[in-house]
């Protein structure tokens, strides 16, 4: 027994080492594993904190690119203004109805917050964002992220005042998207290693497509509403093997410089869900 | 300034320098990410114990994992080099026993230039190979993995030689080196 001891106060340096290094790996693995973990709740705040300090001095040094893009996004949407229209119609004149409650009235499916961007990171094989709103201002996980750009990413996990968006830039980022010519379907992927470009894949070759064409957000995606700019095809690769193509994408997003986005609820998710659950229960009965 | 606070100042430093500016650097090229914080490690004085060398190592890796959001990459990894670094001096100054028990930390002047830089060398090859490895580990690419570790490697050596030539100026070179 003695001996047992000795040999353990000899070899207490390695067994020390030996103990942090499977503590670290195995929360390594964890947390890679399913991206949330309650002890990080904790690190987001303290962390969050430093970053919002030191992004709050960054911002200036982007503001007139902010104001370019902002300027554009207010163009864009001015444009859509029903002032803007006209019917060709002459005799056709516009009249305001009093009974304005429509019967069939609109219920609303997604749900808007904005959100400032405190930090960021590109360089990694795994690339998250942190935005300043958390559980307490009302984001969850499984929101949709986007921009002034394209979408940007999905919130995974959430503290009190901080969310951690998982970027498209992420080896485990999977998003249902479809060409804005043709609607076909597909899934946009990063293969994490260039940050200008995400690989789309799921398209037939039967489809007709040119370098250029737009990609949007589908209709079948649970967290983004359908017709949000994703980015252009950048590159067609046919893949000698297998009846898709592979495409090369450039987001349309700049993730170089995000600085504000807009987190999107569906405020349907959970039904949905349910209702599928449903269903694929009954079918396994 | 006493020890404890000095070096509680520098840990701080090298954290926030690497979480906030070098870690949000644009990247000039996929492989090249640079680090400097675990300079830190090198720089603690020889009379650290080996596991106290490894505490300090775990806390480091760790205090940068929660900017990074990888918790245990950079812990583990610098437990390596914390747990490298006592034989490997032992090894590059072997008559030198004695000057091991003092105070003063690794540098050109107490080590000697070439010396000085195998040590820096080897920690930060080894350091770097293994980060590159778990953070690659599904990868799988070989090059890549080869390539990486090199080209992060001569990133983060450039770092700290303009970390020496900054905070600590060569004034008298070892005479028996």
């Amino acid at each position: 027994m003695r001996n047992f001891f000795l040999l353990l106060r000899r070899l207490q340096v390695f067994l020390l080492f030996l103990l942090l290094q499977v503590i670290s790996i195995a929360l390594l693995v964890s947390y890679n594993k399913s991206h949330q973990a309650k002890y990080m709740e904790w690190a987001y705040d303290a962390t969050g904190s430093i970053n919002k300090r030191y992004s709050n001095i960054a911002a200036y040094f982007s503001l007139a690119d902010n104001n370019k893009r902002l300027a554009e996004e207010n163009n864009r949407l001015r444009n859509l203004l029903a002032e803007n229209f006209t019917s060709i119609d002459t005799s056709a004149t516009l009249r305001l109805d009093t009974a304005m409650v429509d019967s069939s009235r609109v219920i609303r499916k997604y749900l808007w917050r904005t959100a400032a961007v405190i930090n960021n990171s590109v360089a990694s094989q795994n690339n998250f964002i942190t935005i300043e709103r958390g559980r307490l201002q009302g984001i969850a996980p499984e929101m949709a992220v986007v921009s002034a750009g394209g979408i940007v990413g999905v919130v995974t996990d959430v503290s009190d005042n901080m969310a951690i968006v998982r970027s498209l830039l992420h080896r485990k980022s999977i998003t249902s998207v479809m060409l804005k010519n043709g609607r076909n379907t597909g899934l946009l992927e990063w293969d994490g290693k260039n940050p200008g470009l995400l690989q789309l894949k799921g398209i037939p070759k039967s489809t007709a497509l040119k370098v250029g064409d737009t990609v949007l957000t589908s209709n079948i995606s649970l967290n983004y509403p359908a017709g949000l700019m994703v980015g252009t095809i950048a590159k067609v690769e046919k893949e000698t093997d297998g009846n898709n193509y592979k495409l090369q994408v450039k987001p349309g997003n700049n993730f170089y410089s995000v600085d504000y986005v807009d987190v999107i609820e569906n405020l349907f998710l959970k039904e949905q869900r349910d209702i599928e659950q449903r269903i694929n229960k009954q079918q396994q009965q | 300034m006493s020890e404890p606070v000095k070096q509680i100042i520098r840990f701080t430093f090298f954290i926030l320098v690497q979480a906030l500016v070098l870690n949000h650097m644009p990247a000039l090229h996929r492989f090249v990410t640079p680090y400097l914080y675990f300079l830190y490690l090198i720089w603690l004085p020889f009379n650290v114990s080996r596991s106290g060398m490894l505490i300090i190592g775990f806390i480091t890796g760790f205090a940068l994992d929660l900017f990074t959001k990888t918790p245990g990459l950079h812990a583990s990894a610098c437990l390596w080099l914390a747990y490298l670094r006592t034989p490997l001096l032992k090894l590059l100054l072997p008559g030198e026993t004695k000057e091991l028990k003092t105070g003063s930390s690794p540098s050109v002047r107490s080590m000697g230039l070439t010396t000085y830089i195998l040590f820096v060398v080897m920690l930060t090859l080894f350091h770097h190979s293994w980060l590159v490895l778990l953070e690659w580990m599904s990868f799988g690419s070989f090059l890549y993995f080869i390539g990486k570790v090199f080209f992060t490697t001569l990133a983060s050596l450039l770092l700290i030689l303009i970390a020496e030539l900054l905070f600590r100026p060569i004034k008298k070179r070892r005479s028996n080196s």
